[in-house]
């Protein structure tokens, strides 16, 4: 086990080198100039020679894998740059606006686990009865539905119709609720029908009969056997959803005014903070990669095989 | 026959398959008795409903099979009426079954420590520990070297020999009255299936089991049963002792089966007349023989008689009309 892990986090390097690499040179390609969106950032008129002066300073002179050298052993540092628009370290920016955006993501997390696993488990068991049918329907709503208006139906009526819930903003653990809730709606349908499916073919797989020939009780069956390897697909894609849902929801964010990754990134981007959006990039980049590693560790420790390949070599 | 001693016994057994393109027939009056050290072999080729009477003997049929009619009888208790508790009791316990393919028949997340002390703890009273104990003293049994070791293996990283091995161990634990072997060797390697073969017998000689050994192989046949029936279409055409039915067949399908095993399909096989396409269409299906399509001894005769299983002799049942 210990040397699938050194196995895997090394594999890592080179992607992430990868997405440094990828990131750089996305911005450095995409028409506009950095300095001058600085100046207008600073409110400076971008004249030729401002703009010549401010090149030089901010290095953007030299040759691009000269620049790309430099930025990434400050990246290593994770000296991000400076924002140009508010002017503070670009890290900092982050680690602001991440903290609030694992809150959002964690308990999306929870209600999409507490809601779905039960659900389509129970579904795969009662197929075609009425709670496979009502599980159907929530499915097909949840992933019809946008979430700008699922947030404002649950604003309306939970919040301001009810009053069970605060409007806005971010503070107290209500305000948490009705935004995880809007950003875990559309993965809810998604993972019951995922966990239903892979329930139902491994009902029919010959380890389940030789249980039941064996004797053990159908409870046993299902909690023992077919739960923990029905798990397993779930578990990748609930693993891909996290790493999305960590580098920011937009929508759930503008709707709830929640001060998220993904209102700082869409905001430098409005306002072309170069620095700000190679971070986040980079950092959105890094979070998918982690989450990654997290998935195959978890996946190696509920599956005995993966485990014992990444042990042999 | 001889009732009184049958452990087991299967009256009348006819199950139908209902698939998307329709209802089908796959297991037609089938009738047989276990008993208690004997082995009941029974072949036919792939398709003839072997698989359908094994899980039926456990009311394990799949979703889309059912049983229509007849009985199974386990001691006094009827297997098909009684309640899914009461069932659940006796699988594993009294009616063990080995299953075609070990490599499928484990949990490839689950070791095999996990599955030998779950099946000993739901049908025994005893702890954790007093269950490993007991499984390694099986897998020794078994021939099984290190079950310490073993009982952390997870299946994929063991043979299908092994695993096979596994499978009779813990059926070897509970002690059942029968065993029901649905093709226990034919995943197997020639070693392997001697093997098995070996320890299949040990179970009959030591413990007394009845077993109920199912193979297309008619030499794993010969050398294991007692008394053999023959299946085709659904239907056990042929039943007798295996000495009967090896030196003696009666049934045209039977005959076929064993000259074709030694090798003596006959060119003449190619001359044989089947019944005419025209023919063909007046066939009554009720009432048909089921081989008559591949019958080289077909005529009229055979399109429109029920047939039963009738004594050719004693203790030799045939399901033609030529013979009866
Ligand atoms: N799950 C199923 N759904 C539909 N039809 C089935 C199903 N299982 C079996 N059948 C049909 O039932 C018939 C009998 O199948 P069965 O598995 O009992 O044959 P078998 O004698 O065990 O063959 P084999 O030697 O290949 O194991 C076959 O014609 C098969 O097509
Ligand atoms: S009844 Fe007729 S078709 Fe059937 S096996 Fe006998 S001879 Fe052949
Ligand atoms: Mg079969």
């Amino acid at each position: 086990m210990s040397w699938f892990i050194v196995k895997r986090v090394t594999s890592l390097l080179p992607i992430l080198f990868g997405i440094s690499l990828i990131t750089f040179i996305l911005l450095h390609l995409t028409p506009g100039d950095p300095a001058a969106a600085y100046l207008r950032a600073s409110h400076i008129p971008p004249t030729d020679e401002a703009v010549a002066t401010l090149r030089a300073e901010l290095g953007l002179d030299k040759p691009l894998y000269i620049q790309y050298v430099n930025w990434l052993i400050k990246v290593v540092q994770l000296d991000l740059g400076i924002s140009y628009v508010s002017k503070n370290s670009v890290w900092e920016e982050i680690m602001l606006h991440f903290f609030p955006t694992v809150q959002l993501a964690f308990a999306s997390c929870i209600f999409i686990i507490v809601i779905s696993l039960p659900i389509g488990m129970i579904s795969a068991i009662y197929r075609g009865k009425w709670i496979d049918q009502f599980s159907r329907i929530i499915a097909f709503v949840s992933v019809s539905m946008p979430a700008f208006w699922l947030g404002f139906l649950l604003i309306y009526f939970l919040s301001v119709k009810l009053d069970l819930f605060p409007v806005l903003g971010r503070g107290t653990f209500a305000h948490l609720v009705l935004p995880s809730l809007t950003l875990a709606f559309p993965y809810i349908g998604t993972y019951m029908r995922l966990l239903r499916t892979s329930t139902l073919e491994n009902l029919n797989e010959p380890f389940v009969v030789y249980a039941r020939a064996r004797g053990l009780r159908e409870r046993r069956i299902v909690s023992r056997h077919v739960l923990k390897k029905s798990l397993l697909p779930v578990l990748t894609g609930l693993g891909m959803s996290l790493g999305n849902m960590l580098s920011g929801a937009v929508i759930v964010e503008t709707v709830f005014a929640w001060p998220g990754m993904g209102s700082l990134f869409i905001t430098s981007i409005l306002n072309r903070d170069y620095p700000m959006i190679q971070g986040c990039l980079l950092f959105m980049g890094a979070i998918f990669v982690v989450c990654n590693l997290l998935v195959d560790l978890t996946y190696a420790f509920l599956d005995p095989r993966i485990r014992w390949e990444g042990g042999k070599k | 026959m001889m009732g009184q001693h049958s452990i087991l016994t299967v009256n009348n057994l006819n199950i139908v398959v209902s698939t998307p393109h329709g209802v089908t027939q796959t297991v037609n009056d089938v009738s047989f008795e276990l008993e208690a050290g004997k082995v009941f072999g029974l072949v036919g080729e792939s398709g003839s409903g072997k698989t359908m009477t094994c899980m039926s003997l456990l009311n394990l049929l799949p979703d889309e099979a059912k049983v229509v009619e007849g009985s199974i009888k386990f001691r006094n208790k009827d297997i098909l009426n009684c309640s899914t508790e009461d069932v659940r009791k006796v699988r594993g316990s009294e009616i063990a079954m080995i299953m075609q393919n070990p490599m499928t028949a484990f949990n490839p997340v689950r070791n095999i420590g996990c599955h030998f002390i779950e099946t000993l703890r739901t049908h025994l009273h005893i702890n954790k520990h007093q269950a490993r104990e007991m499984a390694m003293a099986y897998l020794e049994k078994m021939d099984l070297p290190y079950p310490e070791n073993l009982l952390k293996q997870y299946p994929f990283q063991l043979s299908g020999g092994m695993l096979q091995r596994v499978m009779i161990a813990i059926t070897m634990s509970l002690n059942p009255s029968i065993l029901i072997a649905d093709e226990p060797t034919t995943a197997l390697d020639a070693t392997n299936q001697l093997q098995i073969l070996k320890q299949l017998d040990r179970l009959r000689n030591e413990y007394n089991t009845g077993i109920l050994l199912v193979s297309h192989d008619l030499g794993v046949i010969a050398q294991m049963a007692d008394e053999v029936a023959v299946m085709y279409g659904g239907y056990i055409v042929e039943k007798a002792s295996v000495l009967k039915l090896f030196n003696r067949p009666k049934h045209p399908y039977t005959r076929a089966l064993l000259q074709s095993r030694l090798g003596l399909t006959r060119r003449k096989e190619k001359s044989v007349k089947r019944v005419s396409v025209s023919h063909r269409n007046l066939i009554n299906r009720e009432t048909a023989c089921p081989f008559i399509e591949r019958c080289g001894d077909a005529d009229h005769t055979c399109a429109n008689n029920r047939l039963e299983l009738k004594e050719y002799e004693k203790d030799h049942l045939v399901r033609c009309v030529k013979l009866q």
